[in-house]
């Protein structure tokens, strides 16, 4: 493989991330590194610093069109970034300490459970919550236009405090992985804080650039971001993304949560085995 | 305010990509062996490549001519802006008289503003 053909490869997969990632609240940092790592051997640290930046750029490339179409909550997002961005800088000092391997089974697990957790959500029987004096304090109480069905979505998120706890813990796995850890964000958006399943992929979507962006200079410093990697991972993801994020208004409720669980679980599968046959 | 935020997401990403792509090209201008050869590729995807990984150093690379620190100055614009989306949502808050979201806001600012600065010194 040549370099030209390598920067091709990286923009085409990049562009597939960027759409999914746009449409999942992802950042498809989840993507590019076992692409990277799996299929174009580049080497995890590297590949982690690559995905900072498709995470940043799926998030600043989607989230223009997610805010002016009110589907991201700027609240909720505000709110809840106290906890990713201090959970970020947390994780990426974890990360140097760490060893590449045990971030992989790490990162497989996480991803498994988030798909166990988004599955069971979709039976969760629909009692009443009445929103606590956080979600009223905070007025955290929305709207939005579902173009799918054609009608204007009322909702008000409950528990914000579990959520705010919880996007401590997502922003400082964010940190250590590299990803956006929207595979966090999103189940505790949908499941703690019962947000409807497109605004918590969208509003994860404005808030996983924030997260990366606290802990980006760090792995600049460190020599983690290879410009030659980075450069057809950023053209690519941003043109997914702006794909992506005119296509999510128009998808159903029910496809985008069954093709999140999806892409979860393929994910993975895919880094528990990676980080187990090279763990022996 | 959200139309504010959208186009300045939409300003930092269309102008970092410009830069990013100038870079690649630049690169590949500069070293025409990229499009045939094989033989670079494991040295420039190899960690600890040669490529700037502090603030001068992109600034001299700039200066010189290097598509990889052009690529570099594309890649810090890309980062800076979520940062930027921060510090405008701070400003809207205030001129809607939001002192709430405010504190919230610049909060957050803050901890990125640490996060970013402490990253790029200690690394």
């Amino acid at each position: 493989m040549t370099p030209l053909t390598f920067v091709l490869a990286v923009a085409a997969i990049s562009l597939i991330a960027g759409f999914l990632g746009s449409l999942l609240g992802l950042g498809g940092g989840m993507i590019v590194v076992p692409a990277l790592t799996l299929l174009l051997h580049v080497d995890i640290r590297l590949a982690i610093g690559a995905s900072i930046v498709s995470v940043i750029a799926t998030s600043s490339g989607a989230a223009a069109a997610y805010v002016r179409d009110r589907l991201a909550n700027i609240r909720v997002a505000m709110f809840l970034e106290l906890g990713t961005t201090l959970g970020a800088i947390t994780g990426a000092y974890l990360a140097g300490i760490l060893h590449a391997r045990f971030l992989f089974v790490l990162f497989g697990l996480i991803l498994a459970y988030s798909a166990i957790a988004m599955l069971r959500g979709r039976k969760r029987n629909d009692e009443e919550i009445v929103p606590g004096p956080w979600t009223r304090v905070l007025r955290l109480k929305s709207s939005y236009f579902d173009e799918a069905i054609g009608e204007e979505i009322a909702y008000q998120p409950v528990r914000a405090r579990i959520g705010l706890g919880l996007m401590y813990i997502a922003g400082t796995v964010s940190g250590l992985l590299g990803i956006g850890s929207g595979s966090l964000k999103v189940p505790a958006m949908d499941l703690a804080m019962e947000l409807p399943i497109k605004v918590s992929t969208a509003t994860s979507n404005f808030m996983i650039g924030v997260t990366a962006a606290a802990s980006a200079g760090v792995y600049f410093s460190r020599g983690q971001i290879d410009p030659f990697i980075a450069a057809p991972v950023a053209v690519g993801v941003l043109a997914g993304a702006y794909i992506g994020s005119h296509t999510l208004g128009r998808i159903s409720s029910g496809a985008v949560r069954t093709v999140f669980v999806v892409v979860l679980i393929i994910v993975a599968l895919q880094m528990l085995y990676k980080g187990i046959v090279t763990w022996t | 305010m959200d139309l504010a935020i959208s186009v300045l997401l939409r300003v930092g990403v269309v102008l970092s990509v410009a830069i990013i792509a100038t870079g690649l090209i630049i690169t590949f201008v500069h070293h025409p062996d990229y499009i045939s050869s094989p033989g670079s590729l494991g040295q420039l995807t190899a960690s600890g490549g040669q490529y700037p990984n502090h603030l001068l150093g992109v600034i001299d690379g700039v200066r010189s001519g290097s598509g990889q620190a052009i690529v570099m100055a594309g890649l810090l614009l890309l980062i800076a802006t979520p940062i930027a989306r921060v510090a405008l949502s701070i400003i809207a808050f205030i001129i809607e008289r939001d002192r709430l979201y405010t504190a919230i806001t610049a909060a957050v600012l803050v901890i990125l503003l640490i996060g970013f600065v402490v990253g790029l010194e200690g690394g």
